[in-house]
């Protein structure tokens, strides 16, 4: 495989990558224990993914700046103590947009302070990181844990309450085991082989259209190139 | 160890036994519990037998196939996890349960491991699990045997009619009973003979023994794990006794009652997901014994021997590391004492 190809594909899926190639739950395993434990309905759900939003965004500009003012030691202290901040503050708008998440969500509310994302990536920060791309990566980030976030509770809401967005559905067998960690497990476990399979099939498309140019290029027929087993 | 030799096709030394033979004593010994629950509860028995069986295929077929590999429905344990399912469930369970037992069986436990033979929990066991706390009510609630039960539409039938609602008069299951601290209503040799409510496979004890001695004969199934689980068991039921009784009918009422024995012959004999070494086996067996007693003591359902049992399956690398660990010691010293001695006949 080309490595000059795999670049064009990255640069090409840069948004795609978020959610899915470099997704920070799917692929690097941060954040697992709220997708785990506590998306169980998609209220949770949204009510994380602001919080997230909120406190790894702003939690990374500030990590932008610590990493080059401070020791790697205390900047890390200094994110801590702005994650938890800015906890704080999206606390107060999540307890205002929904009713009784605090009793829904629990500890888990309060313990996003300290999530693995923005702990680890604003503590990896290089000293010459430019704030634009700092900016875009927290972003995509935030959207690629929403996004994951979203279809567990989605999928955990549905089955085992009967429910979307607390309106009950018709559902044709309810199974109750789904509000259960250990089914977050199991449905994590789903969705990274998902992830790999829709992973491995766009890196065969964008090779195979790469080596459908090439062969325009150099005149090659391409029936030989169609070959390529996706 | 019998072997033969094959000339033409590699392996060129094959064992006699393979996963179609193994698979096929244990059909064997179900088939004969399925008769037996057709004795005692009708043709029902039989249908969620069929129906779990044709799910547990389905599949597994389907499973195969998206791994992209050829199904192999000829090694059969599809069909023993899809025969396994029903006798731990009462014969009142509804199909739809039995079939979202036998796809977690199957699909969430077996298939993503890598099929047959790479399974680290036993699928039977995981299915029961999940189907016990999604349909709690369903799963516990066991009709009376050999009673007039009546029809949906008011007639009086024998058993409960294979298709169509349910209406049946439920019994208390010894289990509910021990775990109340109380003394169970059924005599122990009526429960020897399978006369009281429970998993529709599971109370038959004297065939379920003559099951184990079949398999034990035939080498399906090693003697020494069975016997170090039911000698936990059976210790630990003596020592601490749930309900105020005599010690030994306590320890009868404990090993007779739920799916404590139909899982030490069945899910325990599993032969992947156990461990493989004949000291390991033994450790193995008698943790699990104390553990499915610790979850009947404490655990919070009235049938949690198969959550004790995908706990157990979780622990097997470390039995088998440590049976190496230990065979490895024995076979040093042994040629320390090999050498020692050849070294004084030297001298």
């Amino acid at each position: 495989m080309k490595f000059s190809t795999v670049k064009k594909y990255r640069r090409r899926h840069k948004l795609l990558g978020a959610l899915l190639i470099r997704n920070p739950v799917l692929v690097l395993g941060l954040d697992l224990p709220f997708v785990i434990a506590a998306a169980t309905s998609l209220k949770n759900a949204a009510a994380m993914a602001i919080q997230i939003f909120i406190i790894h965004t702003g939690t990374m500009l500030v990590g932008r700046v610590t990493c080059t003012k401070l020791h790697r030691w205390q900047a890390i202290v200094a994110n801590v103590a702005a994650a938890t901040f800015m906890m704080m503050v999206a606390q107060v708008l999540v307890v205002a947009l929904f009713r009784g998440i605090s009793n829904s969500l629990g500890m888990y509310l309060y313990l996003m302070a300290v999530n693995a994302m923005t702990v680890f990536q604003s503590s990896a920060l290089p000293k010459n990181a430019k704030i634009w791309p700092v900016f875009t990566g927290a972003l995509s980030n935030a959207l690629g844990f929403a996004l994951v976030v979203g279809v567990v509770a989605l999928i955990r809401e549905y089955f085992a309450f009967g429910s979307l967005w607390g309106i009950s559905l018709p559902v044709l067998i309810k199974l109750p085991a789904l509000a259960i960690p250990f089914a977050g497990f199991m449905l994590m476990g789903f969705l990274l082989a998902f992830t790999r399979f829709l992973n491995k099939r766009l890196l065969a498309l964008s090779l195979l259209e790469t080596a459908r140019k090439e062969a325009r290029y150099t005149k090659i027929h391409v029936d030989s190139v169609e070959t390529i087993d996706l | 160890m019998s072997l033969t030799a094959n000339a033409l096709y590699a392996p060129h030394i094959r064992h006699h036994e393979n996963t179609r033979t193994v698979m096929g004593d244990v059909i064997l010994v179900l088939v004969v519990l399925y008769i037996m629950a057709y004795m005692h509860y009708g043709l029902r028995a039989v249908a969620l037998g069929v129906w779990s069986v044709a799910i547990c295929v389905l599949a597994d077929v389907a499973g195969t196939l998206m791994r992209r590999q050829r199904p192999h429905i000829r090694d059969l344990s599809a069909v023993v996890t899809g025969m396994l399912l029903p006798l731990m469930m009462p014969v009142s369970i509804p199909y739809r349960v039995v079939a979202v037992a036998a796809v977690v069986a199957v699909a969430v436990a077996k298939q993503p491991f890598g099929g047959v033979g790479h399974n680290v929990f036993n699928p039977a066991a995981a299915g029961f699990s999940f189907a016990a706390i999604c349909f709690g009510v369903q799963m516990f609630t066991y009709p009376e045997p050999q009673q007039a039960l009546v029809g949906a539409a008011g007639e009086e039938a024998v058993f409960l009619p294979v298709l169509g609602a349910l209406d049946f008069v439920s019994g208390i299951a010894p289990t509910f009973t021990l775990r109340l601290g109380a003394v169970p209503q059924y005599e122990l040799l009526d429960m020897a003979m399978g006369n009281y409510p429970g998993p529709m496979g599971a109370t038959n004890i004297l065939v379920i023994l003559a099951c184990l001695l079949y398999l034990v004969f035939r080498n399906t199934v090693r003697w020494d794990m069975p016997v170090a689980f039911f000698g936990a068991a059976f210790l630990f039921a003596y020592i601490f006794p749930r309900s105020q009784m005599d010690r030994l009918e306590s320890v009868g009422y404990e090993m007779m009652s739920g799916l404590l024995l139909f899982a030490g012959v069945f899910l325990l004999g599993d032969p992947v997901t156990t461990p493989k070494r004949d000291l390991s086996k033994v450790a193995f067996g008698a943790v699990a014994g104390v553990v499915v007693m610790l979850f009947r003591r404490f655990g919070n359902m009235e049938e949690s021997i198969t959550f004790a049992i995908l706990l157990m399956n979780a622990t097997t690398w470390g039995f088998d590391m440590l049976g190496e660990r230990v065979y490895g010691k024995i076979r040093r010293h042994r040629v320390e004492v090999f050498n020692s001695q050849k070294i004084q006949k030297k001298a």
